[in-house]
């Protein structure tokens, strides 16, 4: 085995020089590619500036087309390079601006692709499909309001833009607002029927109004569409699957969540699945957290510059943080966030890896103060006003930053919202997020029990630096005893009463709630969500045994 | 592994002497020091290349410095892909690291550049078969034997990818063959031993055994292979001779948990029944202890699989996968029976049996994506989302791997891989008219046996009788499951019942298959064909009645698992109220 022959071994020299091109033929070529455009048969005229590209014919056309051609095998990384190159080409082109604004928009890039239409729009202020791709990248980045002026807008100068139609049909149904939702939702279905996000639309203003059947068949109809996309086929199984539970059918909506999680599982692997994962992550902090001494976690620090309070609001996805913070933002001497990455500069310093931590325990103030700067300057530009106010930051995953929060916010007050853990993870299961790491956790029952755990183990571990300045607020008492629970949420807070606290529903539906608690909190208090987990008993068990040292140690009913 | 033969030290062999190297790997392979095999292989690569840049990368390799190889070798392979010594490294390295799939890629790479690169093609047959890709080894080792003849590696190599597919004849043949060449191989002796036993030729099997034994007095898996063979063989003076051995000093684990569960074994035999427990506890104790394996991971996916895979879940599917009925399963546990069941179904004229498949496994490994523990994957909940076409691409898939292991064109096979109950939901969305056949036998005689018994691989929840009552139970509460929600899909043999009245119970499970009634079933014994699993020396005799008490004579040791099986217990052969 030892003799062998390897034979001429042959090297690739770099790509050779480009032979002279072609002036006449190529501009056939690019002729023959417009026709076709003209006839609208773009995937003939796809596959001619495939070719075209293959033969080394660099043109903003011809590389538009091929990532079409691309985009429509949903191969958007390769996609997404070619439109780069046209960009770089023609820079003042806004088609390929919004070209390579949507297929980022496919990738989950939606800061990188609202860059893009920012562009496309700026470059050409009437183009109402690029206004309408801004408005969908903005409500995935949750900026609620500005969606609803960019689908606006886009009406304003096409009326008939489906896009825009059902985006702001979408953003209504999402507040409740389900009768405006279905008018706008029926023009878009009336121009182009079976449109899915109008479909969508329609059937939760049914589900709303109390009609599951209607609301089911319009979404099996919508589901046996060959056309959908993966994406488009998961909503409406997590759609149906809430029209089946509405009908207390637990068992065939656990299967349509399941659809619907399992399609976006595979929708998102490239991105997400491989290791390690978001839980990964956490269970690394962990590991690290019980091998530092908890003193360092105990530093003193600068009270917040400016604002008379801050407060971090955490807990865990769908365990009340967003009720409690818009109750706390109804009062006049509170300014809120909601779930904006106020630390993610801070993060990419000390926490980009769980070993990170062991910097982050030694860190030093000269280390430290700059990414406190920086913090409250994002805080201002997302548009917070906090001086003289006490200012809420919520994000319920902050939990697991708590390191981070405690060494660089040392004064802050800590509100963890706690819920019962079986309604928790059953609850994240059931709801569709804006893909994350996070929310790629949160697509199987074990993953979700499992992140859960790996967050209250965090926090438990934080308790010793965390304790004293920490306020639970427990969301089935809230539910119960508004007044009492809120009260003495303010007082620790050093707030005083106000009325206004009571009317947080009102303020709900004007603000434009990103989570998907929005629409349910605009009815206001509601106590449906108590309790929830004994419907799907059976199909919980492969959560319950992480949750069950929770659930007793937070004091619920083991039943 | 044990200790090797005689070999010349590294010191003979000169740096540069690329022959002399890979001759050295070759006879530590065969020494079955696979450790130092890849040592001197990688030396082998050292004194092979001459460029500068690739001389790094071999040092690194040699080095065992995997991170600086895969850097300096990367770099090569940027600047020229094609570099065949590049990717003969490149692929060494990958497959030490265990990304064998990348290991062949490069491989092939190589290949196709130089069809004569034979040190290549070795590499490339060897990631071949440890991916379990048999025929496609088989089809490198020919190969590689045409240009040389003699060589006993290539064919070693070929023989043990043969046992994979079934052909245990032509594998004996090979294994004789590198023996009458070098007939100081105790590793050679005792895999020839393993296609013997396999073959049903008893006697031969324990004379090879014994070979390696005499070579080797301290190779554990030789030993377990003689107690293994069910018919005592092993007497008071193998006892005296694998006590002396367990004190050897410089015992490895490996060689000492094998003669553990054999001394557990012979100590049985001559009913000698605390040492034997104290044995069979011991050789548990030390391979638990070495295995990842966490009670949890099987209840959990049982809870998922119960959780998605209700009535509804089937009505809204029915009508898809793939309508062909020729698979039978058999499912359960191990010990319960299977072999005797797939025995008595392969006498039948029309069902060929294929033994335990490992392919239903591979796909649900594969939907379920790339979580280390299952729990963390998408499997079951992945079924949801298939859609029809999906799913009778799936069972088209399954029957095209299993091709691959079929002999006859009999129109039914029987995969008797016992695990698959776990994926009882997944067979019947890809082949909804395939046969599922569980094989139940009293949980403690079950688990009792499966404890006493040493698997060559998987079953990690068989080493502690904690885990093994648990597992158990999941499984009975899974089964139950499918029971009600499939009412009559699955048909349940019980073995103690097929041990009282063979008859009725061969007939009723030939009209559960739907196949008509055919004697030779009944003497399913004198089917010479090939066995391998723990059982195969059980079937090559009449159904016997003497194993389904067994166990009472260890109760005393077993009291723990029958505390655990509780309600399971209890109820058997029925399912207790989940």
């Amino acid at each position: 085995m030892t003799s062998w022959k390897s034979g001429p071994i042959s090297l690739k020299m770099g790509s050779p020089t480009p032979p002279a091109r072609d002036a006449a033929a190529d501009k056939a070529t690019l002729a023959e590619i417009g026709a076709s455009v003209q006839a609208r048969d773009f995937d003939r005229a796809g596959r001619l500036a495939e070719r075209a590209l293959a033969s080394g014919l660099e043109h903003p056309a011809v590389l538009n087309l091929a990532a079409l051609k691309l985009e429509g095998e949903e191969r958007f990384e390769e996609a997404v390079r070619l439109l780069q190159r046209a960009i770089a080409i023609a820079p003042a082109d806004p088609g390929a601006h919004n070209a390579l604004g949507l297929c980022l928009r496919r990738l989950e890039r939606n800061a990188e692709a609202l860059a893009q239409f920012d562009e496309a729009v700026r470059i050409a202020p009437s183009f109402a499909g690029a206004h309408s791709a801004r408005g969908g990248c903005l409500e995935s980045l949750g900026r609620l309001r500005e969606a609803e002026a960019a689908f606006d807008r886009s009406i304003e100068l096409q009326p008939e833009n489906l896009g825009a139609l059902a985006g702001l049909a979408n953003l209504m149904s999402r507040r409740g607002a389900h009768a405006e939702a279905r008018a706008m939702a029926a023009r878009v279905l009336a121009s182009q029927p079976g449109y899915p996000d109008a479909v969508n639309v329609m059937a939760a203003a049914e589900l709303a109004q109390g009609d599951a059947s209607a609301a089911q068949a319009r979404l099996e109809a919508l589901i046996a569409d060959p056309r959908l996309t993966a994406q488009q086929t998961a909503f409406a199984h997590g759609l149906l699957g809430d029209v089946l539970d509405a009908q207390d059918r637990a068992p065939e909506a656990f299967s349509a969540y399941a659809a619907c999680n399992m399609g976006l599982w595979r929708t998102y692997a490239s991105a997400y699945a491989s290791p390690p994962s978001a839980l990964d992550f956490a269970q690394g902090i962990i590991a690290r957290l019980d091998a530092i001494d908890p003193q360092a976690w105990t530093a003193a620090g600068e009270p917040a510059p400016g604002a008379a309070g801050h407060v971090f609001l955490l807990g865990f996805p769908r365990s009340g943080t967003t009720l409690l913070e818009q109750v706390l933002a109804s009062h006049p001497d509170v300014e809120a966030l909601e779930e904006r990455e106020t630390l993610s500069g801070a993060m990419r310093a000390f926490l980009a890896a769980p070993q990170d931590l062991d910097r982050l325990a030694a860190a030093g103030d000269a280390e430290l103060a700059p990414l406190r700067a920086a913090y409250w300057a994002r805080v201002r530009d997302e548009g917070a006003r906090v001086e003289g106010k006490v200012f809420v930051d919520k994000h319920p995953l902050n939990t697991l930053k708590l390191p981070l929060i405690a060494r660089l916010f040392p004064d802050a007050r800590i509100l963890f919202a706690q819920r019962d853990p079986r309604d928790v993870v059953l609850s994240c299961y059931r709801r569709r997020f804006i893909m994350s790491g996070s929310a790629y956790q949160l697509l199987t029952l074990p993953g979700a029990a499992s992140y859960y755990d790996a967050a209250m183990q965090i926090a438990e571990r934080m308790q010793p630096a965390m304790g004293t300045r920490t306020h639970v607020v427990r969301h089935e008492a809230l539910i119960e005893d508004f007044d009492s629970v809120v009260g003495a949420t303010c007082e620790f807070l050093g707030l005083g009463w106000s009325d206004a606290l009571r009317a947080f529903s009102a303020r709900t539906r004007d603000r434009g709630i990103a989570t998907p608690s929005g629409a349910q909190l605009a009815g206001g208090l509601s106590a449906e969500g108590v309790g929830q987990w004994r419907r799907y008993r059976q199909q919980m068990a492969p959560a319950l045994p992480r949750l069950k040292p929770w659930v007793e140690r937070f004091g619920y009913d083991p039943q | 592994m044990t200790a090797t033969p005689a070999d010349p030290h590294p010191a003979a062999i000169e740096p540069g002497d690329a022959q002399g190297w890979g001759a050295r790997g070759d006879r530590l392979r065969l020494a079955g020091d696979i450790d130092a095999a890849d040592r001197a292989y990688a030396h082998q690569i050292r004194a092979s290349v001459t460029d500068p840049e690739l001389i790094a990368a071999a040092d690194a390799l040699c080095a065992g410095r995997a991170a600086d190889c895969h850097r300096l070798t990367r770099g090569i392979l940027a600047r020229r892909p094609d570099d065949l010594q590049a990717l003969w490294i490149f692929a060494e390295l990958a497959a030490r690291t265990g990304r064998l799939p990348d290991a062949e890629s490069l491989l092939a790479r190589a290949l196709d550049a130089a069809p004569t690169f034979t040190a290549a093609r070795y590499a490339y047959a060897m990631a071949l078969h440890q991916q379990g890709k048999a025929v496609q080894a088989i089809a490198q080792t020919d190969r590689l034997l045409k240009a040389d003849p003699g060589h006993p590696v290539y064919r070693q190599l070929g023989a043990a990818a043969r046992m994979q597919v079934g052909e245990y004849s032509e594998a004996a043949r090979a294994y004789r063959e590198v023996l009458d060449a070098h007939p100081d191989l105790a590793l050679t002796w005792m895999a020839y031993g393993h296609a013997l036993k396999t073959l049903g030729q008893q006697d031969e099997a324990i004379a090879a055994y014994r070979e390696a034994i005499r070579q080797r007095p301290g190779l554990g898996e030789a030993w377990w292979s003689l107690a293994n063979l069910k018919s005592a063989v092993l007497g008071r003076a193998d006892i005296a001779r694998m006590t002396a051995e367990l004190e050897r000093p410089g015992l490895v684990d490996e060689d000492r948990l094998h003669l553990q569960f054999a001394l557990g074994a012979a100590h049985e035999a001559v009913e000698e029944n605390a040492q034997a427990f104290e044995f069979y506890a011991a050789a548990n104790a030390l391979r638990r202890a070495a295995l990842p394996y966490d009670p949890d991971e099987a209840t959990i996916q049982v809870a998922r699989c119960k959780a998605l895979l209700g009535a509804s879940f089937f009505a809204a599917r029915a009508g898809g996968g793939c309508p062909r009925p020729d698979p039978i399963f058999i499912v359960g546990l191990p010990r319960s029976g299977s072999t005797l069941i797939e025995q008595i179904l392969a006498s039948h004229s029309q069902v060929e049996g294929v033994q335990e498949l490992p392919e239903v496994e591979i796909l649900a490994a594969r939907l379920g994506g790339t979580a280390g523990r299952p729990s963390q994957g998408a499997y079951p909940d992945i079924l949801a989302a298939l859609t029809p076409a999906e799913l009778r691409a799936l069972g088209e898939e399954y029957l095209q791997r299993a091709a691959a292991h079929r002999k006859t064109d009999a129109p039914f096979f029987v995969d008797k891989m016992p695990n698959n109950f776990a994926h009882v939901g997944l067979i019947k969305l890809m082949l909804p008219k395939a046969k599922i056949i569980d094989a139940r036998r009293h949980p403690v005689a079950c688990c009792f046996s499966a404890f006493k018994q040493h698997f060559a691989i998987g079953q990690a929840f068989s080493y502690a009788l904690d885990d093994l009552a648990r597992y158990y139970c999941d499984y009975v509460d899974l089964a139950a499951h499918f029971d009600a929600v499939l009412p009559g899909a699955i048909h349940r043999v019980i073995y103690e019942q097929m041990v009282a009245d063979p008859e009725r119970e061969v007939r009723r499970l030939l009209a559960y298959c739907g196949l008509p009634f055919e004697e030779s079933c009944l003497r399913f014994y004198e089917n010479d064909r090939a066995v391998s699993t723990a059982s195969s020396e059980q079937v090559r005799r009449p159904i016997f009645r003497d194993a389904t008490d067994h166990w009472r004579r260890f109760e005393p040791w077993l009291r723990p698992l029958m505390r655990d099986l509780g309600p399971v217990l209890e109820a058997y052969p029925h399912p207790p109220k989940f």
